[in-house]
């Protein structure tokens, strides 16, 4: 094995790495790789002083003392299990987002490298490009540990971090040889179903990652992993921890043997990553067959409904590439997420309207931001196949109706879902119901044309493994104006409920409030449509170069 | 320049005085082309000589800094949607919607052009049983070759029955088999008065099927002409078109570059 190809090629994917996440960053330090570098020693050092400095803090208030030294406990035991959880999800979630286009085009195929040195020189880029999070969680428990004088521990914990952190990395280089090797037959067997299938699996990822980042979840995950890890002596990820916990309880003995076990099971994830690479060397492009029927074209419901030709080519074009390009699953997971974290995170003393602005926050938000979203990355995604559009006789306005309408109509299927959560978990009154039914309604109606406005404005079309479709100042611009514009709808039904704590709502205020929040939904969304127009015709003049 | 086919007839492709700059670079300057509907076109020069930039002008998807264009009498510019309608293109390279299926993105451009059901139904059945797709139709465009990838493209462009085909490169990646297809059709469909405008590097193909050639070089139109009027404007009666292209483009001493590149 050669230790310098391994390096050069760990450097060129972590470049890699680096300008498919930060492309639009203009400061150019930080498209390199000394950056993630950087950032890992400034969170190290920022994270050991804020513990140093809190440590004594929080140790001087009452039960403090007992209770930091939980923690500590806690953090210097859990911290490698942790690790090897975040750099596998993290793996799996790069994974997901990578354009399909670009899992199959790796020159570095073609390379004279070995399986070993490839495998190591990917597993050193994954492990160096996720450093941050590893360093943060040294940084606060060398403070911790320093504090409550168990530097031994700490300096155990650091090395079964690195053990993880390569682990995980082995674990996420299995994963993508046997996907590899799997995802041809699986789709071209599986059609359909198979696409369905990949769609719900990385919503469901991503959702379990969002949920392992919120602080409830993390408090309950933790105290399970401190009260059960004890019985989890046959799970080998857990083996780095179990071995601090064991040093920490003086048993030498067994924190030794787990000690090895760690390293060999690691040892054994690389020999195993390295052979399924051997095997499994050049990724063959997915073969997916859609359907067997043979081609029989219809007006489809549409055309029925006195939408032009191209308009429902455009609708059932976007339509599909929303729901077989892997990329987008990130997109289609949003009001899940958000759903899922504010319901984790909720807590109440009881009361109606406290429920109710509960829901509205959580309702209002989940459908303004997947609205806005999915309307703003409709033109960008088109890519390089822009030039289809571009060279077809589609007239402004027919694009735009195309993709405000598809927009429009996910939006309110998401709307009908949370709308029924939000109704099964807290049910409100059938007048609240109402009103939650037409702010959804209004907020979805003009975040689309929102979103459509700031996609036309700044479209990104450039490939690259982590397309974002939208610039980045679009991206910022279309944020705030996305709040402003969500913040003006629902603020009816938010002075509503915020009010109505205080001072007894009347009889008739809810339908005004309703009436209120659909005229200004129906506002924003005119005006926004007709910008919308408007930038098309401009974007539609020339192609981008 | 300005380069005339056939005298008097309907003009299918009117570029007049066209230039266009890049930024600093100038990819097209100055130049005119008219072509007579039922004529076949072809434009040759070096990489980075003007070609695409030229054939994406006349499709209307590129604006001109100065000068103008017209498709059978439309202004490209002031009317794009009706001049897109009468063009068939086939990009360099062409991107294609690759989670759609082959049939899908087939069916995709026949709606954009206005189809009617039963038409496109016939069409797309008939175009890929001619180029060996049937039996792949249904899978996604991602998992193609690009032969493939450029079969589907060119389908989509003979698909509406355009008056005016413009391609570029149209026939790299084809089997042998699909370019005579092309190649065959584009005469036929020259016979009943669609005209078609398309660069190419090779220049066996630009000889054998081309009505005219123009020949550019840095954004210029360095010479134009059928293939007679192109060896006497070189002085190299008898000699092939590579030969006139060699030496028209300056490119024709080669020899020292590959003894260089040899060692």
């Amino acid at each position: 094995m050669n230790l310098r190809i391994v390096y050069r090629l760990a450097m060129v994917l972590v470049i890699s790495q680096v300008r498919a996440t930060r492309s639009r960053v203009r400061l150019k330090s930080l498209r390199r790789p000394i950056a993630i570098f950087a950032a890992s020693l400034t969170a190290f050092v920022l994270a050991f002083i804020v513990f140093w400095k809190i440590a004594p803090a929080i140790s001087s208030v009452g039960e403090g003392g007992v209770a930091l030294e939980d923690l500590t406990r806690q953090g210097l035991i859990g911290l490698p299990s942790f690790v090897i959880f975040f750099t596998i999800l993290s793996g799996l979630l790069w994974e997901l987002s990578y354009s399909t286009q670009f899992s199959s085009t790796e020159i570095i195929n073609a390379l004279p490298l070995s399986a070993s040195e490839y495998v190591l020189g990917s597993s050193l880029s994954v492990a160096y490009s996720y450093s941050v999070i590893p360093a943060t969680g040294l940084g606060a428990t060398l403070a911790l540990g320093m504090y409550f004088q168990r530097i031994d521990l700490w300096m155990m914990t650091a090395v079964f971090t690195f053990v993880g952190t390569f682990l995980g990395a082995f674990v996420i280089e299995i994963v993508r040889a046997v996907m590899s090797r799997t995802s041809s037959a699986f789709y071209r067997r599986g059609g359909r179903l198979a696409i369905a299938i990949r769609l719900v699996g990385a919503v469901l990822i991503l959702l379990v990652f969002q949920l392992a980042f919120n602080y409830r979840v993390m408090y309950i995950l933790l105290q399970s992993l401190m009260t059960g890890i004890t019985v989890a002596w046959f799970i080998p990820v857990a083996w780095p921890s179990l071995a601090i916990m064991e040093s920490y309880q003086a048993n030498y003995v067994s924190a030794f043997a787990l000690a090895i076990s760690s390293i060999a099971f690691m040892g054994i994830m690389f020999w195993v990553s390295v052979k399924l690479r051997e095997r499994y060397w050049v990724p063959i492009p997915a073969s997916i067959r859609i359907s067997t029927a043979p081609y029989s074209p219809g007006i489809g419901l549409l055309g029925r409904l006195g939408f032009s030709s191209a308009e429902s080519a455009i609708f059932k074009k976007d339509f599909r590439s929303l729901t077989r390009r892997r990329e987008m699953a990130r997109l289609l997971a949003i009001p899940a997420i958000i759903l899922v974290s504010m319901l984790a995170s909720f807590t109440s003393s009881g009361g109606e309207l406290e429920f109710m602005a509960f829901s509205l926050v959580s309702f209002s938000l989940a459908v303004a931001i997947f609205s806005l979203v999915i309307s703003m990355i409709s033109i960008g995604q088109e890519a390089s196949a822009i030039w289809n559009i571009y060279s077809s006789p589609i007239a402004p306005k027919e694009l735009v109706r195309a993709k405000l309408t598809l927009g429009l109509l996910i939006s309110l299927g998401v709307l009908l879902v949370i709308f029924l959560v939000v109704g099964f978990l807290f049910r409100p009154s059938f007048e609240v119901l109402i009103l939650f039914f037409f702010l959804g309604l209004s907020l979805a109606t003009a975040e689309t044309s929102v979103g459509l406005m700031i996609g036309s404005k700044f479209p990104d079309f450039s490939e690259i493994p982590r397309s974002r479709f939208v610039t980045f100042s679009g991206g910022f611009v279309g944020t705030v104006v996305g709040l402003i514009v969500g913040g003006i709808v629902s603020a009816p039904a938010f002075i509503y409920a915020f009010l109505g704590q205080i001072f007894p709502p009347s009889e008739y205020s809810l339908g005004v409030v309703t009436v209120l929040t659909i005229l200004l939904g129906v506002a924003f969304s005119l005006i926004a449509h007709k910008l919308s127009v408007r930038k098309i015709s401009e974007l539609l003049k020339e192609l981008p170069t | 320049m300005a380069l005339q086919l056939g005298g008097a007839g309907l003009r299918a492709l009117s570029i007049n005085s066209v230039s266009k700059s890049f930024g600093p670079v100038r990819a097209v300057q100055n130049v005119s082309v008219e072509i007579e509907a039922g004529k076949i076109q072809g434009i040759l020069g070096p990489n980075g000589s003007g070609k695409s930039t030229a054939l994406k002008m006349a499709l209307g998807i590129l604006k001109p800094d100065s000068g103008s264009i017209k498709v059978y009498g439309v202004d490209v510019q002031q009317s794009p949607i009706e001049a897109k309608r009468m063009i068939g293109y086939v990009p360099e390279s062409p991107r294609l919607y690759e989670f759609l299926t082959g049939v899908e993105y087939l069916d995709f451009i026949g709606d954009v052009h206005g189809l009617d059901v039963e038409t496109k139904k016939s069409r797309i059945t008939e175009f890929l049983e001619a180029f060996e797709l049937e039996g792949r139709e249904n899978e996604m465009i991602s998992g193609y070759s690009q032969g493939m990838k450029q079969k589907i493209a060119i389908i989509a462009a003979f698909l509406h029955r355009p008056k005016l085909l413009v391609f570029d490169e149209p026939l790299n990646g084809l089997d042998p088999k699909s370019a005579r297809i092309v190649k065959d059709l584009i005469h036929k469909l020259a016979r009943d008065g669609v005209t078609t405008i398309f660069s190419t590097h090779i220049l066996e193909i630009a000889e054998a099927i081309c009505d005219a050639i123009t020949i550019m070089y840095e954004g210029r139109i360095l010479a134009e002409g059928t293939m007679q009027e192109l060896r006497s404007q070189a002085g190299m009666p008898g000699s092939t078109l590579e030969d006139v292209f060699m030496k028209v483009t300056g490119t024709n001493d080669v020899r020292s570059i590959v003894e260089a590149l040899a060692r």
